[in-house]
């Protein structure tokens, strides 16, 4: 069971870095925030995968429900902030 | 491995392959728009399989409960991201015309009725000017 998670692990990593250089590289900033919130969901994973291999789960699960939640409020304000005023 | 195991095991790759399928629309799709539906794929299945496979890891116990909060709160939020995201890039964009569609809209029906009514107005003593003229000659 552990190899599959150590797979999963390297995985995910892997696909959180491409999504980090994609941000980076692409001019269209809502490109870049849909490319931070779809890296939030993949990190919210990591973190339960990190807590499967620590097998401390119970206090991982904290932590990434409190990340989901802090990833969504900070999408929907810097949403609301790029896109300015509306009329 | 226990059976338990082995269908968390599998549960938890299937649930990758579609995070994974969801990284590469993100990266191939030629669109915008199309870029975000592609997103939606990873937060729905991809997050609910491997959750599922957490699930099954752990048993029967009080904490599958708690694990089952995070998709409940990932389901919840994402849609409402995703909207956000995608109305402020509308309005940017002004895509397909839409913010000249939207106040023409809100002003309301009676005004472009009114519009309309000028217009054909206009437009007929245009036609009744070029049958006098038409009659003169």
């Amino acid at each position: 069971m552990k190899t599959v998670l150590m797979a999963l692990l390297i995985g995910l990593v892997a696909i959180v870095l491409t999504m980090l250089v994609f941000t980076c590289s692409r001019k269209d900033i809502y490109d870049k925030l849909n490319a931070i919130f779809a890296m939030n969901t993949n990190i919210v994973l990591l973190i339960m995968v990190v807590g499967f291999i620590d097998g401390r789960y119970d206090m991982y699960i904290d932590i990434a429900l409190s990340y989901a939640i802090l990833g969504f409020v900070t999408t929907v304000i810097l949403a609301k902030y790029i896109g300015g005023h509306r009329r | 491995m226990s059976v338990q195991e082995i269908i968390a095991a599998v549960l938890m790759l299937l649930g990758f392959v579609f995070m994974l399928i969801s990284a590469l629309g993100l990266f191939r799709f030629p669109d915008f728009y199309s870029r975000l539906h592609s997103t939606g794929i990873g937060d729905t299945l991809g997050c609910t399989l491997i959750i599922a496979g957490m699930m099954v890891l752990t048993g029967l116990k009080l904490i599958t409960v708690k694990i089952l909060l995070i998709p409940l709160i990932l389901f919840l939020t994402s849609p409402m991201a995703t909207n956000l995201i995608m109305s402020a890039a509308i309005h940017k964009h002004d895509y397909e015309n839409y913010k000249e569609m939207r106040l023409s809209k809100a002003i309301g029906d009676e005004s472009e009725s009114d519009e309309a009514e000028a217009t054909d107005e206009a437009e007929a003593d245009k036609s009744d000017a070029a049958d006098s003229e038409g009659e003169k000659e």
